[in-house]
C-alpha cells in the first residue's frame, strides 16, 4: 500500500504549517518518516541539515513529538515521568529541573507535579504530553492532532502553546481535523489526499487557487466523492397516443 | 550504561507500582504453599498406606472367641509375613448393634460374629465375616481373612499329619537395582519454575503490548535512544520482577517444608541452604531465558489482550515438557539436558534430592544461556519495529 507520495515541502523557524487531509491521508506517517521511526522507499526528510534516515538520533534530539495517542506512564508522577524523558534525550539532571519548573509555570502543572499520571484528566495528560515534548527544548515540534478529544478549555490551551511556540522561533507541524483552529494556528497550510500533497500554500494563497473561501470548503472539495448515482433528464411533451 | 541502569529502573518503577505486580509476587506464594503442603501431606499418607498394606478395622461379638480366632490366625503365618499383611489389622470388640450402626457409618470393616451354639461343631469353631454391601475395604478385608483362615487350617492339619505342609508361599520384597525417583521432589521444582514464570508474565506484557496500548511506545521510540537499550531495559525489568518472584517463592516454599517437616518426607533429607542456593540460580537462569520468550512474543503483540492470547498457548507448551519431568524414574539424560523447562525442572529436583552431577549440570546451564540469547536477539528484532508501531497514516 502506498501510504504517501511525492510530498515535498518545507517550515522554516517560527512557522507553523498545518498538514491537513481526511482520515487515511498519510499525515501520521510522513510525520513518522520525518522522525526516523519509519524508512520511506524513496525519497528523504531532513531536519536542521540532518537526514532521518541516515542520522536517525540527531533528528529525534531536535524534534518534540505530541502525537494522537501519546499516553503516560500511569504509576509515574508527572515530575518522574518528565525528568524521564528529559533523561532519554540527555538533558543534564539540573537542567531538567530547572525547565521542568519553567514549564510547570507555563503550563500550569505546578500541582501536578507529584500526582501519579494515572490520576489526571484527559486535559491534564495532554498538558503533561506538552511539556514533555517541550523538555528537551527542541527546535521542531510535530503535533499529531493535539486537540483531539480535548474539550473548549483543552483546546485552548494547545492553541496557547502553539503560540508560545512560534514566538519562541520554533518550526511547528501540525496536522488536525479542526480547520477552524488550523486556520487560526497556522502560517501555511499542507492539503493531503490519498497521500498526495494536493494543494500547498498561505490561505489567502489557497483562496486564489481554490476559489473557495474557507478551509472547511477546500477540504470538503478535497474529500467530496463522486455521486453514486448520476442521471440526466430531458423534459419531453406528453404522449398523443396515451389515452 | 548508566543510561540503561535508569532506563531498567524506572521499568522496574513502573511494574513494582502495579498492584497486580505485588499480588503475584506476595499474595500467591504466600497462599500456594501452605495448600501444597496440605496437598503434599495427603498425598505421602496415601502413598504410605498403599506401601504397607491398609490397616483393617475388625471388631468381635465375643472378646474370648476373638482372642481365639486371632491366636489362629497368627499360627497359620509365616514367619516372613507378605507384606501387605502389615500392619496388622486394629481389633475391636463390640456388641452386635453398635456393630451394625459402625459397618452403616464405614466405621468398621468387618465384624465377625460367632455362630450360635447349634451350628458349632465340637472341634469347630464357626464364625460368620460381615461387610457393608458396596464396601471396597470390607470385601478387600473379608478376603484376606478368609486367606488367613484357610493358612490356620493348612497348618493345623499338617501339624495334625505331622507333616509339613507340600506348598508354601513366602513373599520378599527385592530393592530396586535404579533408584527409583518419586513424582513428589519433581512437583517442587515445578511449582517453583511456574511461579517464576508467572511473575514474569504481567510485567513482560505491560511493558511491552501494554506500553503499545497505553501510546506510550511511540513517544519512547521517538526519543533518542537506541531501541536495543530499552528493549533490555525491560529485560532487565522482567527478569529482576520473575526473580523477586522466585525469592519470595522459594523462601515461603523453603519456610512452609521446614515448618510443616515435610522436606524429610519428600526430599528424604533436610533441604539445606546450600541447596536452596542452588536452586536459586537455576531459577535466575530459567528467568533469563523465559524473559526473552516472552518479551520476543509481547513484543509482538498490539494490545494486551493479543499478548495474552499469545501467551496462553506458551503456558500450555511449557506446562507439558513440565508434566513429562514428573514422569517416575525419569532421569537427566544428555538429551533432556537440552530441552527447555524439563532440564531446568530436572536438574532442580537433583540439587534438592542431592543428587545432581557436574556434566549434566553444565549442560543444561549452557544450552539454557543459549535459549536466553536467542529469545533476547528475537526479541530485538521484534520490539519497536515500524509494523509493531505504526497503525495511523
Amino acid at each position: 500500500m502506498l501510504a504517501v507520495d511525492d510530498l515535498s515541502f518545507e517550515v522554516a523557524a517560527g512557522e507553523v504549517y498545518g498538514l491537513l487531509g481526511p482520515n487515511g491521508a498519510g499525515k501520521t506517517t510522513t510525520l513518522r518518516m520525518l522522525l526516523g521511526l519509519m524508512q520511506p522507499t524513496s525519497g528523504r526528510a531532513t531536519i536542521q541539515g540532518y537526514s532521518s534516515a541516515e542520522q536517525p538520533d540527531e533528528v529525534k534530539r531536535r524534534v518534540g513529538l505530541v502525537s494522537t495517542s501519546a499516553g503516560l506512564y500511569p504509576h509515574l508522577s508527572v515530575r518522574e515521568m518528565l525528568l524521564f524523558f528529559a533523561d532519554l534525550y540527555g538533558v543534564e539532571p539540573a537542567q531538567a529541573r530547572s525547565e521542568l519548573d519553567r514549564l510547570a509555570e507555563l503550563i500550569g502543572l505546578r500541582e501536578l507535579l507529584d500526582r501519579r499520571c494515572l490520576t489526571l484528566s484527559t486535559g491534564q495528560k495532554q498538558r503533561v504530553n506538552l511539556a514533555r515534548a517541550l523538555i528537551h527544548r527542541p527546535p521542531v515540534l510535530l503535533l499529531d492532532e493535539p486537540t483531539l478529544g480535548l474539550d473548549v478549555l483543552g483546546s485552548q490551551v494547545v492553541a496557547d502553546f502553539v503560540t508560545h511556540l512560534r514566538s519562541q522561533g520554533k518550526a511547528v507541524i501540525l496536522t488536525t481535523h479542526r480547520l477552524d483552529e488550523a486556520e487560526r494556528l497556522c502560517d501555511r497550510f499542507g492539503l493531503m489526499n490519498k497521500g498526495k500533497l494536493v494543494l500547498a500554500g498561505t490561505l489567502t494563497q489557497l483562496r486564489e487557487m481554490t476559489g473557495r473561501g474557507s478551509l472547511v470548503d477546500m477540504f470538503i472539495d478535497l474529500v467530496k466523492p463522486p455521486p453514486a448515482i448520476q442521471a440526466t433528464w430531458t423534459t419531453s411533451s406528453p404522449r398523443s397516443d396515451l389515452p | 550504561m548508566n543510561r540503561l541502569f535508569r532506563l531498567a529502573l524506572k521499568e522496574l518503577r513502573e511494574s513494582l507500582r502495579d498492584r497486580r505486580t505485588t499480588l503475584t509476587l506476595v499474595l500467591m506464594p504466600v497462599l500456594l504453599y501452605p495448600l501444597l503442603a496440605i496437598g503434599f501431606r495427603a498425598l505421602l499418607v496415601v502413598g504410605k498406606s498403599t506401601a504397607q498394606g491398609p490397616e483393617y478395622l475388625i471388631a468381635f461379638d465375643d472378646e474370648a472367641a476373638g482372642k481365639r480366632i486371632v491366636g489362629m490366625w497368627n499360627a497359620g503365618l509365616p514367619e516372613q509375613a507378605p507384606v501387605h499383611f502389615t500392619p496388622p489389622p486394629r481389633l475391636k470388640f463390640l456388641s452386635g448393634s453398635d456393630a451394625d450402626k459402625a459397618l452403616e457409618a464405614d466405621m468398621l470393616d468387618v465384624y465377625i460374629r460367632l455362630l450360635p451354639e447349634a451350628e458349632q461343631d465340637k472341634e469347630l469353631l464357626r464364625f460368620e465375616a460381615i461387610y457393608r454391601e458396596g464396601s471396597y475395604r470390607g470385601r478387600e478385608a473379608v478376603r484376606y481373612l478368609d486367606l488367613l483362615t484357610r493358612r490356620a487350617n493348612v497348618q493345623w492339619l499338617a501339624r495334625q499329619a505331622g507333616k509339613a505342609p507340600p506348598v508354601e508361599m513366602l513373599v520378599r520384597e527385592r530393592e530396586a537395582s535404579q533408584q527409583q525417583v518419586s513424582a513428589v521432589p519433581v512437583l517442587v521444582p515445578l511449582v517453583l519454575i511456574l511461579m517464576t514464570m508467572t511473575g514474569a508474565v504481567y510485567p513482560a506484557i505491560d511493558l511491552t503490548a501494554g506500553e503499545r496500548e497505553r501510546g506510550t511506545l511511540e513517544i519512547l521510540m521517538a526519543a533518542p535512544i537506541p531501541r536495543l537499550y530499552v528493549l533490555l531495559a525491560k529485560y532487565i525489568a522482567v527478569v529482576t520482577v520473575a526473580l523477586l518472584t522466585a525469592c519470595v517463592n522459594l523462601g515461603t516454599m523453603a519456610a512452609t517444608l521446614h515448618f510443616t517437616g515435610l522436606a524429610q518426607e519428600v526430599f528424604g533429607e533436610a533441604v539445606t541452604w546450600w541447596s536452596l542456593l542452588q536452586v536459586l540460580a537455576l531459577l535466575v537462569l530459567f528467568a533469563l531465558f523465559f524473559a526473552g520468550v516472552l518479551l520476543a512474543l509481547t513484543s509482538f503483540a498490539r494490545s494486551f489482550k493479543e499478548a495474552q492470547a499469545y501467551l496462553i498457548p506458551l503456558m500450555l507448551v511449557c506446562l507439558f515438557p513440565g508434566v513429562l519431568a514428573l514422569a517416575p524414574g525419569l532421569s537427566l539424560s544428555s538429551f533432556l539436558a537440552l530441552v527447555p523447562l524439563v532440564n531446568i525442572v530436572l536438574l532442580a529436583r537433583d540439587v534438592l534430592a542431592g543428587t545432581a552431577t557436574l556434566l549434566p549440570s553444565l549442560l543444561v546451564v549452557s544450552t539454557t544461556l543459549l535459549y536466553a540469547l536467542i529469545a533476547v536477539t528475537v526479541a530485538a528484532r521484534i520490539f519497536g519495529t515500524e509494523a509493531i508501531l505504526g497503525s495511523g497514516t
